[in-house]
Formats: structure tokens, C-alpha cells, sequence
């Protein structure tokens, strides 16, 4: 079971990947770096994942008893924050995008390239 | 020393409060920035360093800690003094965002020098990238926008790799921690080894500006104001830098094994080749000196890639002197492009004769980043020239490159220079002589550290010291082993 969250959270990376270097349009851009950033949220679950784990939670003498069997709790925490850092980050770039309609008239990321920087 | 964390809570307090102080902003910042300033003095003068603090009382391996060693405290006190500098230009602004901005920025760049935990560190990265890319779009216009959307695009893609790694490491050590990441690393093979540290290094590339990862660094300068650039350039940078020497000196030491090091001399290579052929056709001076900051970042990473303490001592000047003189020179455009209402160094023609003062700390500083003899970058390139001698093929390729590209950097500067010497009427400009002040100071401190280079040499030495005997000074520090 473990094997097929890995393999699915690398396909969603890779599919995100493809879509940020692909697209053009911005809000799809930005998408995409949501589909890579549920790819690698889904990674870190399924490291501390067990198979037929219970909950880490403390609650009876049979859980204490059966402390081996619990999912890993770390990687959830870490992905509870790495998901608030996701959504700061998507509000904050579509409030960019908003100011780049209205600069730009355009929301292709390509709209840029006229000022000319020939890196 | 627990206070400690006030370096970090306080910022981040005020960046709160801006909401509401209104014209009270502007003292704020002064403060604020002070009062970490001062902070971070007292904690260099008070003789408890190393110590370790682990915050709610979980010790160690288990719970997030704050070190404070020989480099914390440099990187601290560097981080906190650019600071004080950039807030200096920093004058008309109203809004409270760019201000609440500044203290997430200050909060974050000081918790990168100080946490000793991989998952704090990419939090404080995120944190200074979102405050960066706000502070870049500042200027609302179409180029800041832009600049900024891209920045911010281009460094979540691939911080979200360095989260990737993180979760390989943790996997695989069970642990997140510097120390205890440091202390069982040989448990590691050689491939999940590699394949971590290159999914870390892609996001720490992004802040050093190397160059497949550099392409927001123009843009990002050219399009924001000067004391975004001085934040830009000393304090995220310089947290960067921290970061580049604590996670690939300390944390993952077995690199100079593998080819990890070899790819990284040749991507260095290729960065100061990129910057130096892009600065020498372009006549914006802000552009000028993005081009050029990228171009020590790669000096620097070619000195840490070669891995002899030699280099890496080398390394450490060319940031002591990309630092000082940087700052220099963006204080110098900034009086004399505000005089003369134009970017162009060509514009600035004859400013240098009439405002000496600025012209030539701005020559100095140019001289020390050529690394020309009696200026503080000469000890970095000299180092980095005599280790790279003895080191194989590779290194001695790049070095003959990079000594050629510091003649081109030489073309460029010393043209730059000269437009500002030459014979033009500019009766009309007029700058205020207080403002020659600071980077008089600063270009007096470049030629202090070229002619008499002992006192920071000590420093250097010290900060090698930690880098060489990891295990004593650093691991069993925060792992309270003996």
C-alpha cells in the first residue's frame, strides 16, 4: 500500500513539474506548483505511514500497549504547516497575478520579456 | 541565553503592529533593527558562547533548538548591521506594508543564522522569500510585478524539492536535526546521500544566485528600490551564505567525495562567466551591480566547492568583501542616481569631481571585488588561486576562468569609475555631504581589512576552527554528549 502512495505522490510531482515549465498562463502556473506541493505533502504522509497503523493518540492501555503499531505523527505535523506555507504562498502570488493583469494587460508569464534581459 | 529568541519574536511582533502604528512606522523599524543590533553585541561580548537553546524545554534531537556558535554570532551580527545600514535610504514610504514586510523579513533572516533544525530552516526560507517578493513589488509598476511573480514562482518550485529532501532525510535518519543529521550520516549510502543533497542544494542555489537557478536576480534588482536591493543583497543573501557553509560544511561533510562538489566548481564557473559577460555591455549601474553580486556568489561557491580550509578561508573574505563594498556601491547609486534622475552611469558623467568623496569609495570597493593587492578582496581570490593550484585539472580550469573574468569585472568597474572622474559641468546636481558618510566608513573598513588583514584573519580562523572540529564544537554542543 505504501508503494502505491509513493508512486502516486511522484506521478502528481511529476505532472506539476510538467506544468510549471510548460504553461504559459499564470493562474495555471500557479496550479500546477499546488499539484507538485500535494504530491510531495502526500510523500511525507506516506514515509510515516504503517500499514493497518493506529492513531497516535494516547487513549487507553491498549494503545500504550501497541505503541510499535502507530503511524509516524511527525511527518503529519510537518505537513500540516507545510500546507499553511502553501496556501500563504498561492494567496500571495495570485495577488500578484491580480497587480500583473492590470500592469501588464496580459496574465502570460511571457508578457515580461519586452523589457529585454538576455540571461 | 534564552532570551535569544526575542531576535526572532520581537520582528515579528512589530510586523504586527505596523498594521496600526501609521507614521510611528518609521521609528519602529529604527528600534527594532537597534534592538536586535545591540542584542546581538551583547550576546558576542558576554563569553557564554557556544550555547544551546531548546525552546519549550524539549531537548535536542526531539524538539526545535537555537545554537549560537563562532559563525552564528559573525552571520548574526552581519545579517543585523546590513540592516541598519539599508534602513538608512529608506525615506517618503507611507504604506505600513512595506515596513510589516521588513520586520518578516528581519524575523526571518535572523531565525535562518540561528535555528539548528532542517524544517525550521525552510520555514524561515519560505518566510524571507514571501517578504522579499513583496518588498520587490513595492514599486507597483510593470517591471517590479513582473520580478516579482517570477522570483516568488521560481523559489517555491524549488523549495518544494528542499521539502522533498527533508522528508528523505527523515526517512532515513529519523531525525531533523543539524547535530544528529551530522552524527549519523554514515549510517547513510552513498545514493539516498547524493539524492538528498542535490534536492536540498536546488532551493539553497535559488538564494545564492547560482546559475541555472539565477535568472530572478536582474530583474529583482533593476526593479525594486535601493533599500530592497541592500535587503536583497545583505541580508537574505548573507543568510544564504550561513546557510551554504553551516548545511554543506557541517550537516552533509562527506560531499568533497562525491562528484556533488565537481558539478558545483562548474556551475560557479559558469555563473561568473554569465555575470561578468552580462554586466560589461550594460549601462543601467543597478543592473551592473546585480550582474556583478552574482558574479562573487559564484567566486564564493567555487571556493567552498574546492574544500581545502585554505579556499574556504578564501571563500569567507570574498564574502567579508562582497558585503562591504556591495553596500558601498548601492548607497553610492542611489545619491547619485537620485541627483541626476537616471539609472545610466553615463548620466552620472562629472559627479565624481564635484562629490569626491562618493566616487572614490565606490572605486575602492570596485578595486577590492577586482581583488587588486592592499583591498580585502585580494586575500579571498589569493587564497582561493593557491589551494585551487594544488587541487587537480578541474579547479585549475576554473581558476584560469575566473581570473580572466576579473579583468573583464575590472573593464567594466574601472570604466564606471572614470565616466565619474571625467571633466563634465554639473553645477546643477546638488547631494547632501551627510550622505558620503556611511560609505566613506565602509570603503575606510575594505582598505583596513586589505593592509592589515590580521584582525579579521583571527575571526576567519576562528570560524575554520568550528568547520574543522564539527564533532567537538558544534554536534556534541547541542547532543550534550561528552
Amino acid at each position: 500500500m505504501t508503494k502505491v502512495f509513493i508512486l502516486s505522490s511522484l506521478s502528481l510531482v511529476f505532472v506539476g513539474l510538467y506544468g510549471v515549465l510548460t504553461r504559459k498562463n499564470i493562474v495555471k502556473i500557479l496550479i500546477a506548483l499546488n499539484i507538485i506541493e500535494t504530491g510531495i505533502n502526500m510523500l511525507l504522509v506516506a514515509f510515516g505511514y504503517i500499514e493497518g497503523g493506529l492513531t497516535p493518540i494516547l487513549q487507553s492501555d491498549l494503545s500504550i500497549a501497541n505503541l510499535d503499531k502507530m503511524v509516524d505523527p511527525v511527518p503529519q505535523a510537518l505537513v500540516l504547516t507545510s500546507i499553511v506555507i502553501g496556501l500563504g504562498t498561492t494567496a500571495f502570488a495570485l495577488a500578484l497575478a491580480m497587480r500583473y493583469k492590470n500592469t501588464h494587460n496580459s496574465i502570460s508569464i511571457r508578457a515580461t520579456d519586452e523589457e529585454g534581459v538576455n540571461v | 541565553m534564552n532570551s535569544i529568541v526575542f531576535l526572532v519574536v520581537i520582528p515579528l511582533i512589530a510586523a504586527f503592529l505596523s498594521l496600526f502604528l501609521e507614521k510611528l512606522n518609521k521609528l519602529a523599524m529604527y528600534i527594532v533593527t537597534l534592538f536586535n543590533l545591540i542584542f546581538s553585541i551583547t550576546v558576542l561580548m558576554s563569553g557564554n558562547i557556544p550555547f544551546n537553546v531548546a525552546i519549550g524545554g524539549w531537548r535536542a534531537p526531539f524538539g526545535i533548538n537555537f545554537v549560537v556558535t563562532d559563525i552564528t554570532i559573525y552571520f548574526l551580527l552581519l545579517v543585523n548591521i546590513a540592516a541598519l545600514i539599508s534602513i538608512t535610504v529608506v525615506n517618503n514610504i507611507k504604506e505600513y506594508q512595506f515596513y510589516s514586510f521588513y520586520f518578516v523579513l528581519l524575523a526571518a533572516t535572523n531565525g535562518m543564522v540561528l535555528t539548528g533544525d532542517m524544517f525550521n530552516f525552510y520555514l524561515f526560507t519560505e518566510l524571507s522569500t514571501f517578504a522579499i517578493a513583496g518588498l520587490v513589488a513595492y514599486k507597483r509598476d510593470r517591471l517590479s510585478t513582473g520580478a516579482a511573480l517570477k522570483f516568488l514562482i521560481l523559489s517555491s518550485t524549488a523549495s518544494l524539492f528542499s521539502l522533498a529532501s527533508i522528508g528523505l532525510i527523515y526517512k532515513t535518519l529519523g531525525t531533523l536535526n543539524f547535530a544528529d543529521i551530522a552524527l549519523k550520516l554514515s549510517k547513510l549510502n552513498q545514493a539516498s546521500y547524493n539524492l538528498i543533497l542535490i534536492l536540498f542544494l536546488s532551493s539553497m542555489l535559488v538564494e545564492l544566485k547560482i546559475f541555472p537557478f539565477n535568472l530572478w536576480v536582474v530583474k529583482s534588482y533593476e526593479g525594486s528600490i535601493t533599500s530592497v536591493n541592500m535587503f536583497t543583497h545583505g541580508m537574505l543573501g548573507t543568510a544564504g551564505i550561513y546557510g551554504a557553509i553551516r548545511i554543506l560544511l557541517i550537516v552533509f561533510p562527506n560531499m568533497y567525495s562525491t562528484n556533488i562538489s565537481k558539478v558545483l566548481i562548474i556551475l560557479s564557473v559558469f555563473t561568473v562567466l554569465i555575470g561578468e559577460v552580462g554586466a560589461l555591455k550594460e549601462k543601467n549601474l543597478v543592473k551592473i551591480l546585480a550582474f556583478s553580486s552574482m558574479a562573487q556568489m559564484g567566486v564564493f561557491m567555487f571556493g567552498i566547492a574546492l574544500g581545502s580550509f585554505e579556499s574556504i578561508k578564501g571563500a569567507l573574505y570574498i564574502v567579508v568583501s562582497n558585503y562591504l563594498a556591495k553596500l558601498v556601491m548601492f548607497l553610492v547609486t542611489k545619491q547619485y542616481s537620485n541627483a541626476v534622475e537616471s539609472k545610466n552611469y553615463i548620466d552620472m558623467k562629472g559627479l565624481g569631481r564635484k562629490y569626491p568623496i562618493l566616487a572614490i569609495s565606490f572605486t575602492i570597493a570596485a578595486l577590492s571585488l577586482m581583488g587588486m593587492p592592499f583591498f580585502a578582496g585580494f586575500w579571498g581570490k589569493f587564497s582561493i588561486v593557491v589551494s585551487a593550484l594544488a587541487l587537480g585539472k578541474l579547479s585549475t580550469i576554473g581558476i584560469a576562468i575566473l581570473l580572466i573574468a576579473s579583468v573583464v569585472e575590472g573593464v567594466y568597474y574601472l570604466r564606471i569609475s572614470h565616466t565619474f572622474f571625467a571633466e563634465k559641468d554639473v553645477n546643477s546636481v546638488n547631494i547632501s555631504r551627510v550622505y558620503s558618510l556611511i560609505p566613506f566608513v565602509l570603503a575606510a573598513i575594505i582598505l583596513a581589512i586589505g593592509i592589515y588583514p590580521n584582525f579579521i584573519e583571527q575571526i576567519l580562523w576562528n570560524v575554520i576552527d568550528e568547520i574543522k572540529n564539527a564533532p567537538d564544537k558544534y554536534i556534541n554542543i547541542i547532543l550534550s554528549l561528552k
